[in-house]
């Protein structure tokens, strides 16, 4: 499957390339072709706008965690700071 | 040195620690690899905070401040760990993912996970968490400056002294081994 030249890859590296800078026009509509007949890059493109949000979003949870000596230990910097 | 309404003063100060130190240590230790750094991180980013407190001026909710001190923290923490030339080892690449003539290598093939349910999230963010313990230290680095947000790819660039070409292609490679653990547990959690 040629899938005009861009091979499973490029087009993977591409899909993160393109959350830096936009893609000059000819890679990105080689990109758009690719993942429309490839099942494979399709779901890495999916997977890796998943792992983008997963990756925005940790240490957003709820889970509570015991800060009190931490803060202590702040709050004694700080006095040594006056 | 004596005290005025729009300088933060003591009490109020540690009203803040108080406050905030849970959701800035859970920020902290989702980020680095190591629960005593990021317990450290967070208290240089409050004495950073209490030292410069005069520049606070009421400008921006406490909060919203002292995470932008944090994510400098973080982002210096990681500066450092990527140009230690210790942890700079032989680096995986790509290539086991892909066959000889760049398709997916027959076991590689990116499935689609099929999500649902809110619950999922949760068991999702376990396994990115222990996926990116899996990191080496540099690609971290890599994917950990690009999630810090504040600061552009030019400036990233700069301060790891790394082409813009290297650090995509860094945080690239990260990502692919990302997904790749990621799937393995899925998989592993589906049987």
């Amino acid at each position: 499957m040629h899938t005009l030249l861009l091979s499973c890859r490029k087009a993977a590296a591409l899909i993160e390339r393109r959350s830096f800078a936009p893609l000059p026009a000819g890679l990105s509509v080689q990109l758009w072709m690719h993942t429309r007949i490839c099942a494979g890059c399709k779901a890495f493109q999916h997977q890796s706008e998943v792992i983008d949000t997963l990756l925005e979003q940790r240490g957003n949870g709820v889970d509570a965690v015991s800060t009190a000596p931490l803060e202590q230990r702040i709050i004694t910097a700080i006095n040594d700071k006056n | 040195m004596p005290t005025t309404d729009h300088v933060v003063d003591k009490r109020a100060f540690q009203e803040w620690v108080h406050a905030h130190t849970g959701d800035l240590l859970r920020y902290a230790k989702s980020r680095v690899r190591e629960e005593d750094v990021a317990e450290d991180l967070v208290q240089l980013a409050f004495i950073a905070a209490w030292e410069g407190r005069k520049k606070f001026a009421q400008q921006s909710s406490p909060r919203t401040w002292l995470f932008s001190i944090l994510k400098n923290k973080i982002a210096d923490h990681w500066r450092k760990a990527y140009r230690d030339p210790v942890v700079h080892g032989l680096e995986p690449v790509d290539a086991a993912f892909f066959t000889g003539d760049d398709r997916w290598a027959p076991g590689h093939i990116p499935v689609e996970w099929g999500l649902d349910g809110p619950d999922q999230e949760e068991q999702m963010q376990r396994f990115l968490a222990d996926c990116l313990q899996q990191l080496p230290t540099h690609w971290r680095a890599a994917v950990e400056m690009k999630y810090l947000k504040e600061k552009n790819a030019e400036a990233i660039c700069q301060e790891l002294g790394i082409t813009a070409t290297n650090y995509w292609q860094q945080v690239h490679r990260a990502k692919v081994q990302l997904r790749e653990c990621i799937s393995s547990k899925m998989t592993k959690n589906h049987h």
